[in-house]
């Protein structure tokens, strides 16, 4: 039992492990990478009966609103699934930006279709180089009362498919975030080093847009929305690794070497132990801050950084000693070790890498105290 | 530091009555025991023992009738955690195992004669205690014991050899593991016995640690004594008693072990600052790994807290704190040495008060080379105590995970 949780939300927590257990299986995950467009039944249930998308949008916008500490959950459940479904994209990314946008009209527009599973949408934010702030982007023009925008949206996270999609452009005013409507974009799906998370490249040749909130609002919605995203991907790395623990202590209980599973070798049993040591560490830190996000007190851009850090640098080192306690089958691609060591590198490097963060982090604790 | 890790209606006026003590017990300026000299340290701990136990604060978790101050598990918790804020104990070195270990234990085990005679001698300071558990030949394999008691008369004979004494030297009493039936198999056939070092038959030799200190001993006994009552909880029955003792104040330890290691860290970011070392890149990015692990320490506090305050047995989950905290502090401590630089060749300034159970450095510290140093080097031990890195990795394999022995 969790004591963290209360019982509402292990409830939650129970229904959606259930639901996923069932529609979400190893198997459905291979089918999954292999299909030429993603699942999307799976993803209207998740939706419409587990109200998975809703959690953050309000309710006046057909989200149930101010459960961000159940978001958390979710996206725990989805990474220990290797959920591959747009929620990432849609909710996590660009329902949040929308919200954070304080734009109505858009919201009116996008929301209730987001909130209800029937509408995916991608956000293509500048994420090229070192510095996002100095990277170019693509270049958007006003043509009067509407926008267009050209040039290239890099790795936009299910980009190829999504019903909506968002780009962060810039403007003499600054970044700032476009809805496009459709045409004039040409979407090439990229080769992921994650194969359960799709991406793609948007060609874009003065695909016209319309703005999103404030010409040159992109900056602060996007530094509003890095706690959020950042949570969501230690989350997601926590339920990545309970998943990866909990198959390879099964399996090393009932390998045998030497006449003997393999888990009674000390070599082995204290790998595995490692691996519950960060994951307890990283879930009773997400535990922890999904109290933070409700009840407030607490620099939650730090907090999020230092989970973000720990949780996918437990979860990828988790996958590494996953492949090797398997040996060999560990390293084959019928085995799912390999999907959560993509999965898990690809959780490192999505929303600022270590380094990237570890320098932000330094720069508030060691900042000269007041 | 953040807010309290416990509220609730029922703790906040507890909370409040404890910091309105503080304030009344304390000098204005009070920066915490680490500001003072070592013999104005030693004073200032017998004065502040004195003071708890008039208040009827110093066994925080026994009942009132034997002069304990019979708080709720949480309201002790706060009162730790209200403590470590301040940078003040909550009893001298060796009231760990005079109250929390022994005490606690006879009051779960102890006849009615035993909790009547020692209960109170522990709090007003006549009998203070040590440990008698490891033997040279048995550490984490602590069934092997092979210090012997046999009946004669009214009374135990016993001899053979404990080790790693913390505190010894400082003791008049010590709680002593002994084999009372050698035929028995390993976990049967032990029994706890209460005895007084006093004696001739008992001879306490230091060991000087890693440190250059000699906090802990050796103790020989060569048929010492103890009268025949002073069994506890039954003669062969002592296995039982003995672990019951390892779970004691962990909900106090979850909330001050993440108060202290904060306070630490932030003297080492100071340090940091003052020298420069926090305008290098390496160094930056090692602080920030180090403001990370202490941060998920705290979450792991938390959670044990929550554990403990919602009535779990003490489970595996003590194990991955232990394990956590006690490599952490090796490496944040060995990073201080990186801070420091080539000032950590020679030991300069004041040195930590106490070195036996000894986690950090006293809330007030200074950032002198001696004690960082110090640390450094006692915090080897950290990963050694009270079962070894690798034994909670086999506790934590074979009980959480289910792993075959």
């Amino acid at each position: 039992m969790d004591p963290l949780l209360d019982d509402d939300q292990r409830s939650y927590q129970r229904s959606l492990r259930k639901f996923l257990d069932t529609n979400w299986t190893d198997e459905e995950v291979r089918a999954d990478l292999q299909a030429a467009a993603p699942d999307r039944a799976t993803w209207r249930r998740l939706a419409g009966e587990l109200g998975v998308a809703g959690l953050n949008i309000p309710e006046q916008y057909g989200g149930s609103g101010g459960a961000p500490a159940e978001a958390l959950l979710v996206a725990e459940e989805l990474g220990r699934a290797l959920y591959a479904g747009p929620y990432f994209s849609t909710v996590v990314l660009a329902a949040n930006a929308i919200v954070l946008s304080g734009d109505r009209a858009i919201a009116e527009q996008l929301l209730p279709g987001i909130a209800s599973g029937e509408k995916t949408a991608a956000l293509a934010t500048i994420d090229v180089g070192r510095d996002r702030h100095t990277a170019p982007a693509p270049e958007a023009t006003s043509t009067g009362d509407s926008w267009v925008v050209s040039d290239e949206a890099l790795r936009v996270i299910d980009g190829a498919d999504a019903d909506h999609l968002i780009v962060e452009a810039s403007t003499p005013a600054g970044r700032s975030l476009f809805l496009l409507d459709g045409s004039g974009v040409e979407r090439r799906a990229a080769e992921t080093l994650d194969p359960t998370r799709r991406m793609a490249t948007l060609v874009l040749d003065s695909a016209p847009a319309q703005l999103i909130g404030r010409d040159g609002q992109a900056p602060e919605i996007l530094a509003s929305l890095q706690p959020t995203l950042a949570l969501a991907l230690a989350a997601e790395a926590v339920g990545g690794a309970a998943r990866a623990i909990h198959d390879t202590v099964e399996y090393a209980k009932t390998r045998h070497q030497f006449a003997k599973p393999i888990g009674s070798f000390q070599a082995v049993k204290h790998r595995c132990a490692e691996m519950q040591v960060r994951l307890d560490g990283a879930r009773a830190g997400v535990r922890h801050a999904g109290r933070v996000l409700v009840e407030g007190g607490e620099d939650l851009a730090l907090l999020a950084s230092v989970l973000k850090v720990y949780a996918t640098k437990s979860y990828f080192r988790t996958a590494a000693d996953m492949i090797q306690l398997h040996g060999g089958i560990g390293f084959t691609w019928e085995h799912s070790a390999h999907l959560h060591f993509k999965r898990a590198k690809s959780l490192e490097l999505l929303g600022g890498t270590h380094a990237e963060l570890r320098s932000a982090i330094a720069d508030v604790v060691l900042a000269a105290r007041g | 530091m953040n807010a309290a890790a416990v509220t609730s209606p029922d703790v906040d006026g507890f909370r409040a009555r404890v910091r309105v003590f503080l304030e009344n017990e304390l000098p204005a300026d009070w920066a915490g025991v680490g500001e003072l000299s070592h013999l104005e340290a030693e004073a200032f701990a017998q004065r502040w023992r004195a003071s708890l136990a008039e208040h009827g604060l110093l066994a925080t978790s026994w009942p009132v009738e034997y002069g304990g101050a019979g708080l709720t598990d949480a309201e002790r918790v706060v009162l730790a955690e209200e403590f470590a804020r301040v940078g003040v104990p909550t009893g001298i070195m060796n009231d760990i195992f005079s109250i929390v270990m022994i005490g606690n234990t006879l009051l779960h085990w102890g006849t009615e004669e035993q909790k009547k005679h020692f209960l109170p001698r522990i709090l007003s300071g006549e009998d203070v205690w040590c440990q008698g558990y490891s033997e040279p030949g048995s550490g984490s394999d602590l069934a092997s014991l092979s210090t012997r008691a046999v009946l004669d008369h009214d009374e135990w004979v016993i001899n053979g050899q404990k080790i790693w004494t913390s505190g010894g030297h400082l003791a008049n009493w010590i709680f002593v593991l002994v084999r009372t039936n050698p035929d028995a198999p390993a976990h049967r056939g032990i029994s706890m016995l209460l005895v007084p070092m006093d004696q001739e038959g008992v001879e306490v030799r230091p060991i000087k640690n890693i440190a250059g200190e000699s906090d802990f001993n050796e103790v020989y006994f060569t048929d010492a004594r103890c009268p025949k009552a002073n069994v506890v909880g039954g003669v062969d029955e002592g296995w039982p008693v003995a672990m019951t003792l390892l779970g004691f104040e962990r909900g106090e330890s979850a909330a001050t072990l993440p108060i202290m290691f904060r306070v630490e860290l932030e003297r080492l970011f100071d340090l940091a600052r003052e020298n420069g070392a926090a305008d290098e890149p390496v160094m930056r990015d090692l602080l920030a790994d180090a403001y990370i692990d202490n941060e998920i320490m705290r979450f792991l506090g938390r959670d044990s807290l929550a554990r403990f305050l919602a009535g779990h047995a003490p489970g595996p989950d003590a194990a991955i704190s232990k394990l956590f905290w006690s490599e952490y502090h090796t490496k944040v401590t060995e990073l201080s040495l990186d801070v420091l630089g080539r000032e950590s060749l020679v030991a300069e300034g004041r040195r930590p008060t106490n070195t036996t159970m000894f986690q950090t450095d006293d809330m007030g510290a200074p950032n002198s080379s001696a004690s960082w140093i110090t640390t450094a080097l006692v915090s080897r031990s950290g990963t050694i105590y009270a079962g070894t890195t690798e034994i909670q990795k086999s506790i934590i394999g074979e009980k959480l995970l289910g792993l075959p022995k």
